[in-house]
């Protein structure tokens, strides 16, 4: 039988019955919580879509996608009822770059019945399909399918199977380095105090969000002028139990200085956001590599496979064990 | 007037809704009432929203196309003085507060203006003092803004024949409306600003070019119609509900 796509927008449809079975057995992180997804969907610029694959035991697929086309919209949200007249299908994880944003159980190939659904729902305005964080081996799988593909940045991971915890992390790097995060770990005892929460909506999210804008202000430019992270995003996304949020906040005012977000995986959790303070407005020098070692400690004192450290700062992220893995983006037809 | 000063404020729900970070959260995930933005959707108090919520999120009261941050509690000052008061070039309006961070932006051309902290009137305000003393020496008119004590704080450090001679203006919060006040007053609020003054008609009437209020479950809510950002829409604050004076056919609010 050939599946059959279910296109739902979480701004307006409820959470399927079957979503958190389906979430489980994909192993779709946080970001794919129905409450997140329709907090980040009402954020949007354009419209997101979840297509759900089905076949005549249940869901096979799942999809998440931007329609990004034109008319397209700079300093306004997405209308109620309002779409693209035509464009592409941008398929991305929801919340992380790092991840794919499909799971198909019978593989990739599967998305060619997904792109063909998508066409027959959307309108020949729907002119062709990108995938991001594709790997070789899924380009393979499209074949012809795949008109154009582009290496794009790496997502970087560090290997932490079989590591028993922070020395042993700490003994795989090179002496420098080694050396300078255990010098940062002392310098930073008594300066910060960090939290690590999961499950519980974060408390300070006002101040955290106004982080996170800081932070994204820095990639800010006239090609690329990010939705700010909402309050309410989040909320939802702390709330959800398979995220973990560690907030540092200095011991004596109370001043949250830096926030980092990661969403749980049974084996291979996501560092999803950082922000901070800057150090010249009273933030915490080094506080990102306190991060990094407090991260490590999470994630080996939980017997998780691998850590993704997602895109960008190759060479810091070498230095603390982390590899690469190549990743294309591919223009279906 | 009543169509167009709804329309006003339906403009503005609705561009806030499309640009604002803060209620198009508020009214996409819980909703509101008069109108509607998301079928369905009616939230808590009409989509209206207490003043304590929004500390520490102006950030998030800037559209998507940027725009500034400053709160200014001295907004709308001029206009409602204007209105009010037929305050003239030539004028010296006096704001005295301890908590005032800058002059009124707003005055009408040829009004000058000052800031006075009344703690520090025999201190660093010492030479703005002698600035009011000076105008009210010369014959020119001296308006004073503030609250009640701070202003006779002011009409005690000024010579016992010239302080009858200042128009005193006192400021009243939403909130305290009820309680009696002199030939002039206005209603100001710490996050809106200035919202309105007492006519001569004896009613609070609203500056409603540039003020909306409307009526919800959790009393009355105030919108800036001409604030584009930090944009502040339906705000809750203090008693009372609108009304329209019968004299003026302009919206009032009723303690």
């Amino acid at each position: 039988m050939t599946p059959t796509a279910e296109v739902l927008d979480p701004r307006t449809d409820p959470e399927p019955s079957y979503w958190a079975a389906l979430r489980a057995r994909a192993g779709l992180r946080a970001d794919w919580a129905w409450p997140v997804l329709r907090a980040q969907a009402w954020s949007g610029r354009c419209p997101h879509l979840v297509t759900v694959m089905h076949d005549a035991d249940g869901p096979v697929g799942v999809v998440n996608a931007g329609w990004v086309g034109l008319p397209g919209r700079w300093t306004s949200f997405l209308p109620v009822g309002a779409r693209p007249r035509f464009g592409a299908l941008h398929v991305r994880g929801p919340g992380s770059s790092a991840v794919p944003g499909w799971w198909m159980a019978g593989g990739t190939r599967a998305l060619i019945g997904y792109q063909r659904a998508m066409r027959a729902r959307l309108g020949p305005g729907c002119l062709a399909t990108v995938l991001r964080q594709a790997v070789p081996a899924e380009l393979s799988a499209l074949g012809g399918r795949v008109l154009l593909s582009r290496l794009t940045e790496p997502i970087w991971s560090v290997d932490t199977a079989g590591m028993s915890g922070v020395d042993d992390w700490l003994r795989r790097l090179d002496k420098k380095r080694r050396s300078n995060l255990r010098v940062i770990g002392r310098k930073l005892a008594d300066r910060v105090t960090v939290t690590i929460t999961s499950g519980e909506a974060v408390s300070q999210a006002a101040e955290v969000t106004e982080l996170l804008r800081g932070n994204n202000a820095k990639y800010k430019g006239p090609m690329h002028n990010p939705v700010p992270q909402l309050t309410g995003y989040i909320e939802e996304l702390t709330a959800q139990p398979d995220t973990v949020t560690f907030r540092y906040t200095d011991p004596d005012t109370g001043r949250l200085v830096g926030v980092g977000i990661a969403l749980d995986h049974p084996k291979t959790p996501v560092w999803r956001t950082w922000a901070m303070v800057p150090v010249d407005d009273g933030g915490v020098r080094d506080l990102y590599f306190l991060h990094i070692t407090r991260l490590i400690e999470w994630v080996t004192a939980n017997r998780r496979a691998t850590l993704v450290l997602g895109k960008g700062k190759g060479r810091l992220k070498s230095s603390v064990g982390a590899t690469a893995t190549e990743q294309y983006a591919a223009l279906l037809a | 007037m009543a169509m167009r000063w709804r329309r006003g404020y339906l403009r503005v729900v609705r561009s806030s809704f499309a640009t604002v970070p803060f209620y198009r959260e508020l009214w996409a995930l819980s909703g509101r009432t008069e109108p509607e933005v998301v079928p369905g959707r009616t939230g808590v108090d009409g989509g209206a929203v207490r003043a304590a919520a929004l500390a520490g999120r102006v950030g998030d009261l800037v559209p998507l196309a940027g725009g500034p941050t400053e709160i200014d509690p001295l907004r709308g000052l001029g206009p409602v003085l204007a209105e009010h008061l037929a305050v003239t070039a030539g004028t010296l309006v006096a704001v005295v507060d301890p908590g005032t961070p800058r002059p009124p932006v707003d005055l009408p051309a040829g009004v000058r203006s000052c800031v006075l902290d009344p703690s520090g009137l025999a201190g660093p305000y010492a030479g703005v003092l002698d600035d009011v003393t000076d105008h009210l020496r010369r014959g020119a008119r001296v308006v004073a803004v503030g609250g009640d004590k701070d202003l006779d704080q002011l009409a005690a450090a000024l010579p016992e024949t010239l302080a009858h001679l200042v128009t005193r203006v006192p400021v009243r919060d939403p909130d305290d409306l009820a309680a009696p006040v002199g030939p002039h007053a206005l209603i100001a609020h710490p996050l809106l600003g200035v919202l309105g003054g007492l006519g001569g008609c004896g009613r609070w009437h609203i500056d409603h070019p540039r003020v909306y209020l409307r009526a919800t479950p959790a009393g009355p809510a105030y919108t800036l119609l001409r604030q584009r950002s930090p944009r502040l829409v339906d705000v809750l604050a203090g008693h009372g509900r609108p009304g329209w004076c019968p004299r003026h056919g302009t919206p009032v609010v009723e303690p």
